[in-house]
């Protein structure tokens, strides 16, 4: 019982520290790509406890949705952290929520914080969440049909169920289907998080931004928690991708042994991962909003071709 | 509930200051700078272009002098519902057709319902045997 909730804390720190580290990589990757020396990689560390140590600015014009979200997204993102198999598939709370339940808990974030947009009355907040809205609607079928597809062939939408299978029948994953699946939610874990194609986290101009343009009305401690959500959204995303479509390493029993060779695992597949978005967001430009629809339709067709193939190819 | 208490556990500054809404330097600001909920559904009106048809009208009166200032502007902007357009006009127009050749029959005249009555006796009596 003791070691259960060991585990759980374990995986909750893990998720809490190691999500800033993950954008200090991506930034830092991306710089040296660029030609860029680039700021170290504990610098959104630096910029966190930067932010919690000064005074908030609230709105005059704001209700109580925009205090609360930044303490909503939080709690939202620690609360998937204890449900999605960061290390181990035995982790003793993964029974409170599948796959769906996750996505959604995820969507109630975006629905907030699109609500805090529009809090404050400013043109850039409605603007943001606007797009955010209308691109989260777009991306919503794709993800579903995505995980359908995986879930079909592991028989189950459960995430340890899916790992579980995985590890253990690894033919499984050798398939046309599973590979369209892991593109279609790749493309939108890169729109759902703010990422290159669809929006570019790097920018503060006012007509091209969406998730920035969303928190510019955000200050001090509650920017601060705002990003440290965004950041852990990301880091979940990718763990969520490279645990269900590359599930070696990840801890099948609760010993030390496993668990340490899991995180190993975790530390090299999430690099991988940020090596990929950073050369992504350098060869990508970003996309013009009203061509964006096109890309999340490829990436639904996609998704779509997965859940077919689930039924053609056993 | 946890998150506000470690937040003060780690010091984060409590202080709060309310100041009004970021005007992108503009001094004076009202409620008409808000999005307006038909903004907010601009994007999925272009998306979904097809589905919606929207119709919209722009008309500028400009300056004589120069086309940089203008006098009025109008804006006008109507969404067709496509379901509305091609399932339940027709089907409506159908019943309502059906529903004025069903008056034919109901006259207001006493004699003619007491006929509508014996006839309708006579088919069930029929029907029975």
């Amino acid at each position: 019982m003791l070691a259960e909730i060991a585990i759980e804390i374990l995986q909750m720190l893990l998720v809490m520290f190691g999500s800033p580290l993950l954008v200090g990589v991506i930034r830092k990757a991306k710089a040296r790509l660029q030609g860029r020396r680039g700021a170290g990689v504990f610098q959104p560390c630096a910029d966190l406890r930067k932010l919690l140590a000064k005074e908030v600015v609230v709105s005059e014009n704001t209700s109580w949705i925009f205090r609360f979200t930044p303490y909503l997204l939080a709690t939202t993102m620690l609360l998937s952290a204890l449900i999605i198999p960061v290390l181990t598939v035995r982790a003793p709370l993964g029974f409170m929520g599948n796959i769906i339940a996750l996505m959604y808990l995820f969507l109630l974030g975006t629905f907030f914080l699109a609500l805090a947009g529009l809090d404050a009355g400013s043109a850039f907040g409605g603007m943001g969440s606007s797009r955010e809205v209308a691109i989260a609607a777009l991306a919503e079928p794709t993800v579903l049909i995505a995980i359908f597809g995986i879930a079909l062939r592991a028989g189950t939408t459960s995430l340890d169920g899916i790992i579980t299978r995985f590890a253990a029948e690894p033919l499984l994953m050798l398939n046309a289907g599973h590979l369209l699946a892991f593109f279609a939610l790749f493309i939108v874990a890169l729109a759902e998080n703010g990422r290159l194609p669809v929006d570019n986290p790097a920018t503060h101009l006012e007509l091209t931004m969406i998730h920035e343009a969303m928190i510019l009305e955000y200050s001090g401690r509650l920017l601060a928690l705002v990003e440290w959500a965004a950041g852990m959204k990301l880091f979940l995303f990718l763990t969520l991708l490279s645990n269900l479509f590359f599930p070696w390493g990840v801890a099948l029993t609760n010993t030390p042994l496993p668990l340490f060779v899991a995180f190993l695992a975790l530390a090299v597949k999430l690099l991988l991962f940020a090596g990929a978005i950073a050369l992504a967001e350098t060869s990508v430009a970003k996309l013009r909003l009203f061509r964006v629809p096109e890309l999340l339709a490829g990436s639904f067709t996609v998704a779509l071709l997965a859940v077919v193939t689930a039924f053609f190819i056993k | 509930m946890a998150i506000p208490l470690a937040l003060r556990l780690i010091g984060a500054d409590k202080r709060r200051r309310y100041y009004e809404t970021w005007g992108c330097g503009r001094a004076l600001q009202t409620a008409r700078f808000e999005y307006t909920a038909t903004a907010f559904a601009n994007p999925f009106k272009r998306v979904f272009a097809l589905l919606y048809r929207p119709v919209k009208e722009l008309d500028i009166e400009f300056h004589p002098e120069s086309r940089y200032f203008v006098r009025t502007i109008a804006y006008y902007n109507e969404g067709r519902l496509i379901f509305e357009d091609a399932l339940y006009r027709p089907l409506l127009r159908v019943i309502e057709t059906l529903a004025r050749q069903a008056r034919v029959l109901q006259s207001g005249n006493v004699h003619g319902y007491l006929v509508y009555i014996l006839i309708a006796l006579v088919v069930l009596l029929i029907l029975t045997v």
